[in-house]
């Protein structure tokens, strides 16, 4: 009953907040998709943040930590502070080029840079192919946690429909207004729950076999240095794609345009660095100490073959309350991901396909566009297709050839369109072949081309186009 | 090229290099705590560029 209880006061409480926001909207796509310009500093931060960190964080890196150790860490961290590199190097020019020029989706972005439309085009066919098996994954999650909490798996389908609406209603309330205050609340909770987990963890752990033991368990099976599956290649191939992340996905793009000044997007950065940090380090940490609860024989032993149920399992050894918060935490994650990334390729969809149309109805095309890619994941998700998993796993490879021609525009370097849409074709071909080529998304994750992980292979094709545009430019 | 940019580009060249150099065999938590700490150096960094963005 607690945990019905627990997810009622979330939706109820979320779907206030999302009224409450209609008061700062104004008609207009600019303002509903990237509010006017004129989010504050820290629901831009809570937003970036709750947008870019998943479920895969509590479920996913506690699991990851827990099987393969410290190394788990690195790949984390390497991430985050990638992003806060490029956000130091990139976000004031991008800020105020999206106010110069009226950018309102990151294809707009790349259409006005490169002078064409059809390079939006482009954009829009690779985000929607690539984003929609990670959004499907999304409510994939949801619905394995909210069966869980039910007790039973029988109520999935449930948990489906639930998150399906929850991403559809929050979207679609005020747009990025809606989306953006859900986000921080649910941010702020995302924190709370996930320092509640540490301490639960680290008190049964200090007070049963004490810290020393701890490190020592660990030691033993080699999970506080680099461990056999933390190879060089495998290190790279996991770090490399999402140490862009901040370049090519579309959701966390488009929130460079929102801060109403540049304080508020200083703010955004330090925001989002500070939460970044503190959510790793809880989530690292709460796997390696499960593993020591585990080998000393505190909680049950989890084969790090399955260890996303990590987290399941230990949730079934918490108090009610407890573990109900970290339940309901979960699907916030979840949805906070989804509904950004929904709301984002709605307005690319519109903008890019219905770009003959007025406004006003590009605005119910949106509407539209939003209200179909939710139906199919969530369709995708409740007929649990085995593959979207591994496609998800993908999507990250998927969308890096449009990091070449995303920092070429950040850089305000021009090249002739044809070579940038050869340079994204090529780099998104490569991955598509080499999936079909293989059959396991895995397998060409982790693949080595001449001892290169995939991912520096496809930046490299698609680096070559762009190169071979940008001398024909200069001979002309 | 700035050299606060520099020195983030260093450190980060630093976490891929030193856990398969120094830290490779970590029977303690130091390997934990020199991501964490680098990772704390690069956002102060950058929280003292943001507050030139005024």
């Amino acid at each position: 009953m607690l945990p019905v209880l627990l997810f009622i006061i979330y939706i109820v409480l979320g779907t206030l907040i999302a009224v409450y926001s209609r008061r700062f909207m104004r008609p207009g796509e600019r303002d509903f998709y990237v509010g006017s310009y004129r989010v504050g500093g820290l629901v831009a931060a809570l937003t970036y943040a709750a947008t870019t960190y998943s479920a895969f964080m509590m479920v996913g890196l506690v699991g990851l930590s827990y099987a393969t150790g410290v190394g788990a860490h690195g790949f984390e961290l390497l991430y985050l502070v990638a992003t806060v590199a490029i956000l130091i190097i990139f976000a004031p020019r991008v800020w105020e080029r999206a106010r110069e020029r009226g950018w309102i989706t990151p294809s707009d972005m790349l259409s006005d840079h490169y002078g064409s439309k059809l390079i939006g085009i482009v954009v829009a066919l690779i985000y929607l192919i690539s984003l929609v098996p990670y959004t499907a994954l999304q409510m994939k999650g949801i619905g394995e946690i909210f069966g869980k909490m039910m007790g039973g798996e029988e109520h999935y389908g449930l948990g489906v429909l639930f998150g399906a609406l929850l991403v559809l209603i929050w979207s679609l309330i005020a747009g990025i207004w809606s989306v953006a205050l859900t986000d921080a609340f649910q941010g702020l909770f995302m924190l709370l729950a996930g320092t509640l987990y540490f301490f639960w963890l680290f008190l049964l752990v200090q007070q049963n076999i004490g810290l020393a033991a701890a490190t020592e368990l660990l030691a033993n099976k080699g999970l506080l240095g680099m461990s056999s599956f933390w190879t060089p290649h495998v290190f790279l191939s996991f770090t490399l794609p999402w140490m862009l992340f901040a370049v090519i996905h579309p959701q966390v793009v488009q929130r460079l345009f929102i801060p109403r000044d540049r304080e508020g997007l200083a703010l955004m950065v330090r925001g989002f660095a500070v939460f970044g940090l503190l959510y790793t380090v809880l989530a690292v940490t709460i796997g390696l100490l499960a593993r020591a609860a585990a080998e000393g024989g505190l909680v049950p032993y989890v084969e790090p073959s399955r260890r996303d149920l990590v987290t399941p399992t230990l949730l079934t050894l918490m108090h009610p309350l407890l573990s109900s918060l970290i339940f309901v935490s979960i699907i916030a994650a979840a949805v906070t991901t989804a509904n950004s990334i929904v709301l984002s390729l709605a307005g690319v969809a519109a903008r890019e396909l219905g770009f003959v149309l007025p406004e006003e109805r590009r605005m119910k095309l949106g509407y539209l566009a939003a209200a179909f890619l939710v139906a199919v994941a969530a369709s995708v998700a409740y007929a649990r297709v085995g593959y979207i998993v591994d496609l998800a796993v993908l999507t990250t490879t998927m969308l890096l050839p449009l990091a070449p021609v995303t920092l070429l525009a950040w850089l305000n370097v021009r090249v002739p369109a044809w070579s940038a849409i050869l340079s994204l074709l090529a780099g998104f071909s490569l991955v598509v072949f080499l999936m079909m080529y293989y059959g396991k998304p895995m397998q060409v994750f982790l693949l080595s081309i001449y001892g290169l992980p995939s991912s520096v292979a496809v930046l490299l094709l698609s680096s070559l186009f762009l190169a071979v545009g940008w001398a024909f430019s200069r001979k002309s | 090229m700035k050299r606060s940019y520099l020195i983030m580009l260093a450190i980060i060249a630093l976490m891929f290099v030193l856990p398969y150099t120094v830290f490779a065999r970590q029977k303690d938590w130091l390997l934990y705590w020199f991501w964490t700490l680098s990772t704390v150096v690069v956002i102060l960094i950058g929280w003292l560029e943001t507050r030139r963005w005024r």
